[in-house]
């Protein structure tokens, strides 16, 4: 089921962005980052397994940088930093819908915050504090709905192996 | 004795994992950086799986791309210069740098670049279709951008709109005293202006004046359309005056490119 959640997200990730704008100060509030909330949601079916987790969500990043950015390693190093962080909330916070849809909040936030981080330290791209907020806020509004509707719909499945 | 040590060890290659990701990013989020023949081979691989999962949704959009036949980009294109005149230059100089010596070979975008900085497309055509870098792109609607990173079945176009430093087109500005040239060289995405700076401060700029390539330089064939003057300013000297320039582009709906093939490059 996880690797299910993981393709569709992975590849609607892809499909709706060749569909929404893209050009900086001209996003949609419906920017997705589908394969970021998949990887969240997909973490407690590797309960006790969370070296094949790791695996999964480096793979996963190393795709979605050959598939979307051409930036390799860069979304690979950024997920298994975001796998730290889930693991983390998983084992210390007793997630419901609401706690769940703060902790997705915060999750996106801190993905762009160090990827815009890292553009800044190299020098990459010319970056403003208002692009990092304008980035931020129009990528959660999709996220934050698509994230919520997979936690609940995970949450009823049968197979389904929570931490809490 | 045994825990400290390990708990060393342990720190020690906690340090080196957060060293080498250091220079791993740094190394990836660097533009320029060329791709290896790994990268290039699952590059193809995904843009092959790419097209196959994009094929329902392109297919949708065919109708959209029936114009940008060979012959209606050319027109559309050299609009600003007479055909005859470019021919008549051609013959006499025997330059190849115009449109007509140019092949089109037309593309379909597969996907946008999601790290939004970097203002990139994908193309569904590479290397096998005679395609190289720094080839370029345009649309029924002008200049888009120049091609890079092109691998067998693939290729990224680096879009005007860049603020890529390494990303200058020389251009030519039509204005009522005749033409003068200048370097387009960024993008202002608030207005959404391509920006053309060092023209100089003497020439007599109206808005409305037309912006094409220059040819200057070799890597942009001379008459592309890119847009019409709609902002000017002066630098704080005085000596130079910074055009923004309005295309009639749509960057966020680009589904169909046209790539400009050197005729000599079959």
């Amino acid at each position: 089921m996880a690797y299910v959640i993981l393709i569709i997200s992975f590849f609607l990730d892809g499909i709706l962005s060749n569909y929404l704008p893209f050009m900086v100060n001209d996003l949609s509030y419906f920017t997705p980052f589908l394969t970021l909330v998949a990887i969240g949601i997909i973490y407690p079916f590797f309960q006790k397994q969370e070296k094949k987790y790791f695996i999964t969500i480096l793979i996963t990043g190393f795709l979605y940088d050959l598939f979307y950015t051409n930036l390799l390693f860069t979304n690979m190093i950024f997920f298994g930093i975001m796998g730290l962080l889930i693991s983390f909330v998983y084992k210390k916070i007793n997630l419901n819908p609401l706690t769940y849809f703060i902790f997705l909040f915060f999750q996106l936030c801190f993905y762009f915050l160090l990827y815009d981080f890292c553009l800044f330290l190299f020098n990459i791209v010319p970056l403003t504090v208002e692009n990092v907020f304008y980035q931020i806020s129009h990528s959660l509004l999709l996220n934050l709905i698509y994230g919520e509707i997979l936690y609940l719909l995970c949450k009823y499945l049968p197979h389904k192996r929570s931490l809490n | 004795m045994y825990r400290k040590e390990k708990k060393k060890k342990k720190i020690i290659i906690i340090l080196l994992v957060v060293l080498g990701c250091f220079f791993l990013l740094f190394y990836s989020l660097t533009s320029s950086r060329r791709q290896g023949p790994i990268e290039n081979f699952l590059k193809d691989a995904a843009t092959i799986i790419q097209k196959v999962i994009m094929f329902p949704f392109t297919a949708l959009n065919e109708e959209k791309g029936e114009d940008q036949s060979e012959s209606y980009v050319i027109q559309k294109n050299i609009n600003v210069h007479l055909e005859e005149e470019i021919e008549q230059l051609r013959k006499a100089l025997e330059l190849n740098q115009t449109l007509t010596g140019y092949d089109p070979v037309n593309a379909t975008v597969i996907s946008r670049n999601k790290s939004y900085w970097y203002q990139t497309l994908t193309i569904d055509k590479g290397s096998k279709d005679g395609l190289k870098e720094n080839m370029v792109a345009i649309t029924k609607d002008g200049l888009i951008g120049k091609l890079q990173n092109v691998t067998s079945f693939s290729s990224e176009i680096k879009l005007i709109t860049s603020n890529d430093v390494n990303n200058k087109v020389s251009v030519s500005i039509a204005t009522t005293e005749g033409e003068t040239d200048a370097i387009l060289s960024g993008y202002d995405e608030e207005k959404g202006l391509v920006l053309v700076s060092g023209v100089d401060s003497e020439v007599q700029i109206e808005v409305g004046d037309s912006v094409t390539t220059s040819g200057l330089g070799g890597m942009f064939p001379r008459g592309i359309y890119i847009g019409t003057v709609e902002e000017i300013s002066n630098d704080k000297y005085g000596l130079s005056k910074t055009l923004g320039i309005k295309t009639t582009q749509n960057f966020n709906n680009i589904h169909y490119v046209t790539i400009l093939k050197e005729a000599s490059d079959k």
